[in-house]
């Protein structure tokens, strides 16, 4: 850990926000000096003050309480969404990379459909059908984030069946699972760690590009892509409602951005993602 | 062997392909929703409706609808869109271009600018320019496209009056002759300057909120890669031979970096393209980005099926391209 | 480095040649429109909307927008005068008059009128007009009524420009139903007999060709469409009216489609769009208190409610009671909606001639009479509702928070249900029983003229095979209403109406209410002040008579 600090100033930086946001996602709510949902109606779209340190929005809610009790939503969707696809992909993508052959030739094509499907037209199909909402968005997301890591799991299969120690395994007659979990886990792992820090970012500023679109959360929840879509209107009459959730947002994904950016740099400096 | 590999890599595509088509089918027509009855409007009773249902060609089970549409595919009929009332094939065919040259753009922008900074990120590693450029570039992409965009036309347009307000060139300019269809290449092809300048200063706002998220993912990569072979054995012995490390780093390392960075180009096609989607509706961009958005709410089925085969078919095939090309280029790699 | 530069230049060639297929010319949608000279920006008249559906048809389309579109190429026999909602003046029609007891009118036309394709306007044209409307049937439901459904019969071709139309009952307020610009306007009969498609033995009256083509009377025709940018008009050169009475009235009119509420405040703001849509209360009142533009400040014939579906614990009146007390109804219209909105007091709108007004029952917002009904009718704290409302108009949204926080407070859960237009309009025009309904949905009305059964008849009679209730989405049932509604169809003694408006209205609020009436909402439109001629027509909503517009 200290290593990892010490290697660049940027990582320092990662870790301190990133425990800023995972605090706020745990405490927010709690600490948040206004309940986030409650409304005022006298005291719409008021500017910053003491008060109100980020301003109220157009219905008088804090937008600071607001803002420090999103960090729950955006985390929560990461770590559900990314549980689901990382878990679903790195096993789909190790079986086509272990069995190879027609059964690899299938599993790969499968993720080609879902690459290739655009991830609007699925998250708003099945918002449609199944109703808008958070959960949904996180099956859609889900959905689209799998097939990356079947495709990164599959690669790193590949690559680790070269390797001496798996060749020596497999001539004493071990199994696909046991492969799996005794020999090759323990080395996809690094590799799935950066690649996991580097989505959680992505994957919250996708949910607030659904939200933003009325795809994902709902009102009054207080989503940041919800509360900026709410305040895309008030851009010149009232700009501190969009500036601070966006600000949020922008922080959330830097901070784990930088940290998989840090978290590759010191893993493995030859190491290459699958993807950017 | 290879002509095997091609053409499996072909057969394949045709494949994704097909079961894009049938996988957006049902999807587009699982959801409960009416075009007939949207179309209809609040004072229309329920047998004009039906009658518009007919006339839609919205009768009929699933699979007879979806034979019908095949058939039709394959002669080149996309159908018709409910919400433009012209075929689909043309609504494409004038909406692409507008969404290929905004994703050009972007690619060009974003390569223009992450590729350079890479390579000064990983040849002077853990220095200041190293530092400010991911830092940057790592905000870029961390930035909410729409939130930029918002602000972005806000200040270029309204405060500044820089920017012009959507569309691809000012209401009183032509558009140049056709040819690639893009506006800025066509117009330079045929020598007309003042329009040149006028669809490229539409361009500039999309493109550049379009390229944020992508200049980060060029920069890690050239980055990465670049770190990666200055620490192979031939660099070192040109170092050993007593060259420059700027000459080592721009005529040996950089050109043999450049590999990655080529094979991630399809995706990033893909991602931008469906990047566009955002960016086209809130900045007004006349591309496959808002008519699909629009398709969409006015529940366009056969418009979103359009779109949704093209930008697949662009993707997959842009993927399958790099890949052969890959192929071809080193044959000892073991490509899917 | 050739291989590589090989995969840079295939990826960028496919993807050219993608989209360099040259693209077919399409005759009815020239795109030509720029190699003119720039139109003098004055004579130019330039529209920032926050939609562009571009259906042409006045048969088919039933949209604001689209029939905004009409208005400019199409025309009808009369039209409202100025911003009267009762007074009608003629337009196609010279003069028109009722006999005795008002069930017979005859419409004298006028001549020397021609559709822009050169046919004559006469009274066969207006009939076939009619006709092919009512045929269509998404707009006949006005001319259907007052031709007891027989239209063939009862609408008599006198002479080449003399129109009889028999109601069959005493019909004084035919002509105000005329006036709307839904359902009324006339296609030319040589257009539409060139370009029907038939199939089975049935016409499709031309809809696919008047869907992307005009044929009208009107004084702009169709110059070109892009879709989802813009559509622009010129000038109908051989308008009947005529251009050259000094005033400086718009050769082009530009039609934008500009979806994002703060483009459209920017455009207006700088100059670059003539007429916009306002959405947000703070922008409306930032751009009025510059003095640059014009706006309305009447209430228009209209109102935004929530309606109740009668199942569940809603089946009790006295929880929907509940319900209306908990909503903030003058923190709603004066605050979220900044005094743009009039509290709502009625099912319908205030302006019209039904108005009850004060003399019926009225809600307020009071959060203890809430409790104690919902105790009463034995409502167990934390019962859940659902809200279900159309994306993209803000207001249901809006309507639906402010509720949400009320009924919070009485111990209901208001959960909100956001689908798009498509979706909510399949559930909520669809047929769906009861039981699957959401509990309550966000829904608007606004008459075509100023009249109680053309209002009330759609929305809260119940719905069934003869058309009554199209826009019950609902399902709302009341037997005494309906009766209500059926006597008001033909009834003209103003005590009898007086005492059915009122009756209805007791209802409808109280007794069995149908919906929580929020407010009444004003026009958004805002307008620079160069342009003049806009008369704020309450009906005519978010729509404008082009030719009566003029730059100063």
């Amino acid at each position: 850990m200290r290593r990892f600090l010490r290697q660049s100033r940027l990582n320092s930086l990662a870790v301190a926000l990133c425990a800023l946001i995972l605090l706020a996602a745990i405490f927010g709510e709690a600490l948040a000096p206004h309940p986030p949902r409650k409304q005022n109606l006298a005291r719409r779209l008021q500017p910053p003050s003491v008060a109100h340190w980020f301003g109220t929005d157009d219905f008088g809610r804090d937008i600071f309480s607001r803002v420090l009790s999103g960090a729950r939503i955006s985390i929560q969707v990461a770590v559900v969404v990314l549980s689901v696809a990382v878990t679903a992909g790195t096993l789909i993508g190790a079986v086509a990379g272990l069995l190879g052959g027609w059964v690899d030739a299938a599993l790969m094509r499968l993720t080609d459909v879902f690459l290739a499907f655009p991830a609007l037209i699925l998250a708003s199909a099945i918002g449609a059908a199944l109703g808008n909402n958070l959960t949904n968005t996180m099956l859609a997301l889900s959905v689209v984030y799998w097939p990356w890591y079947a495709r990164l799991a599959r690669g790193q299969v590949l690559a680790l069946s070269q390797r001496e120690f798996v060749q020596a395994a497999r001539a004493v007659g071990m199994g696909a699972p046991q492969l799996l979990s005794r020999h090759m886990l323990r080395n996809i792992l690094p590799i799935l760690l950066v690649q996991i820090s580097l989505d959680v970012g992505y994957v919250i500023l996708y949910t607030s590009a659904l939200s933003f679109l009325g795809l994902g959360a709902q009102r009054p929840e207080p989503e940041w892509g919800l509360m900026l879509n709410d305040s895309r209107k008030f851009v010149q009459t009232a700009p501190w409602t969009m500036f601070y959730p966006g600000l949020a947002l922008t922080v959330t994904v830097l901070a784990f951005n930088l940290l998989g950016d840090g978290l590759r740099d010191y893993l493995d400096p030859r190491l290459r993602a699958a993807r950017g | 062997m290879i002509g095997q590999f091609v053409l499996r890599r072909l057969l394949g595509l045709l494949a994704v392909l097909a079961a894009i088509s049938v996988a957006t089918f049902v999807l587009a027509r699982v959801v409960p929703k009416d075009p007939a009855r949207l179309i209809a409007g609040p004072r229309a009773n329920p047998q004009a409706v039906e009658a518009l249902r007919e006339r839609l060609g919205l009768n009929g089970s699933l699979p007879e609808q979806y034979a019908r549409y095949m058939a039709g595919l394959l002669q080149g009929d996309l159908g018709w869109s409910f919400s433009t009332k012209r075929p689909v094939l043309q609504d494409i065919q004038t909406f692409l271009p507008a969404t290929a040259e905004l994703t050009l753009a972007a690619l060009c922008i974003s390569l223009l600018i992450g590729l350079p900074a890479g390579i000064l990120s990983a040849a002077w590693r853990n220095s200041p320019f190293d530092y400010i450029g991911r830092l940057l570039s790592t905000l870029g992409v961390s930035l909410p496209p729409f939130w930029v965009a918002l602000v972005g036309q806000l200040v270029g347009y309204y405060v500044l009056s820089w920017l012009p307000v959507g569309g691809r060139l000012s209401q009183e300019v032509a558009p140049p002759p056709t040819l690639t269809g893009f506006y800025t290449v066509d117009s330079a092809l045929a020598g007309q300057w003042a329009t040149f300048a006028d669809a490229l200063w539409h361009l500039l706002l999309p493109a550049f909120v379009l390229s944020f998220g992508v200049i980060a993912v060029f920069l890690r990569i050239m980055r990465a890669s670049l770190l990666e072979v200055l620490q192979q054995d031939y660099i070192r012995a040109a170092r050993a031979k007593g060259l420059t490390h700027r000459t080592v780093v721009l005529r040996h390392a950089v050109r043999n970096a450049m590999i990655p960075t080529l094979t991630i180009l399809g995706l990033q096609i893909g991602l931008l393209m469906s990047g566009s989607f955002l960016i086209e509706s809130i900045l007004q961009w006349p591309g496959l980005g808002l008519y699909a958005a629009n398709a969409l709410l006015a529940a366009d089925y056969n418009a979103t099926m359009g779109v949704t085969l093209v930008l697949a078919t662009v993707y997959t095939v842009a993927n399958a391209v790099v890949d052969i090309a890959y192929g071809l280029a080193d044959p000892r790699l073991k490509v899917t | 480095m050739n291989r590589r530069a090989l995969i840079f230049f295939t990826a960028c060639v496919m993807l050219v040649a993608a989209c360099g297929a040259p693209q077919p010319a399409s005759p009815a949608l020239s795109t030509d429109a720029a190699v003119q000279p720039a139109a003098d920006r004055a004579r130019t008249l330039i529209l920032a909307m926050p939609s562009l559906p571009t259906n042409l048809d006045p048969g088919v389309a039933t949209s604001g927008a689209e029939n905004m579109l009409h208005r400019a190429l199409y025309e009808g026999l009369v039209n409202f005068k100025g911003s009267s909602t009762t007074e009608v003046e003629p337009v196609l029609a010279e003069s028109f008059e009722a006999n005795a007891d008002q069930s017979v009118w005859t419409f004298k036309l006028r001549r020397g009128v021609k559709f822009t394709d050169g046919a004559d306007f006469n009274a066969e044209a207006a009939k076939m007009g009619y006709l092919r409307m009512v045929d269509i049937g998404l707009l006949g439901n006005t001319i259907n009524r007052f031709t007891g459904g027989d239209p063939v019969n009862n609408l008599i071709v006198k002479d080449e420009y003399t129109l009889e139309w028999r109601c069959g009952f005493s019909c004084p307020n035919l002509p105000q139903a005329l006036g709307t610009a839904y359902g009324t306007l006339f296609v030319s009969p040589k257009a539409m007999k060139a370009h029907e498609q038939v199939a089975d033995g049935k016409s499709d009256y031309a809809q696919a060709w008047f869907a992307n083509n005009a044929a009208g009377t009107g004084p702009y025709m169709v110059e070109s469409i892009k879709p989802n940018e813009e559509i622009v008009f010129v000038r109908n050169p051989n308008y009947w009216r005529g251009w050259n009475d000094g005033k400086q009235r718009f050769e082009r009119i530009i039609i934008r489609n500009v979806p994002e509420p703060s483009t459209r405040r920017q455009l207006l703001e700088k100059g670059d769009a003539d007429i916009a849509l306002i959405s947000t209360v703070e922008d409306y009142k930032a751009l009025r208190e510059t003095g640059r533009f014009q706006g309305s400040d009447k209430p228009l014939f209209r109102i935004n409610y929530i309606t109740f579906t009668k199942r569940g614990v809603l089946v009790d009146p006295r929880v929907r009671q509940a319900i209306s007390y908990a909503f903030d109804y003058d923190g709603y219209a004066n605050n979220v909606e900044g005094g743009l909105m009039k509290r709502g007091t009625s099912p319908w709108p205030s302006g019209m001639s039904s108005a009850v007004g004060t003399r019926g029952f009225q809600y307020t917002f009071d959060l203890d009479k809430a409790k104690a009904l919902l105790q009463e009718a034995g409502v167990p704290p934390g019962t859940e509702l659902t809200y279900l409302y159309a994306t993209g108009y803000g207001y249901y949204e809006r309507m639906g928070q402010v509720l949400q926080a009320g009924l919070e407070q009485i111990g209901l859960k208001l959960k909100l249900e956001e689908r798009d237009e498509a979706t909510f309009n399949d559930i909520f025009y669809g047929s769906r029983p009861v039981e699957e309904l959401p509990d309550l949905m966000g829904y608007a009305w606004w008459p075509d003229y100023d009249d109680f059964y053309n209002y009330v008849n759609p929305v809260f009679h119940t719905r069934n095979d003869q058309n009554d209730g199209l826009g019950n989405g609902a399902l709302y049932s009341n037997a005494e209403l309906d009766a209500l509604i059926e006597q008001s169809k033909t009834e003209t003694d103003p005590a009898k109406l007086k005492a059915i408006y009122e009756r209805a209205h007791q209802i409808l609020m109280f007794e069995d209410p149908a919906g929580l009436y929020a407010a009444e909402p004003q026009e958004e439109i805002l307008i620079a002040n160069s342009v003049k001629g806009h008369p704020w027509n309450p009906i005519h909503v978010k729509t404008f008579d082009f030719y009566g517009l003029y730059r100063e």
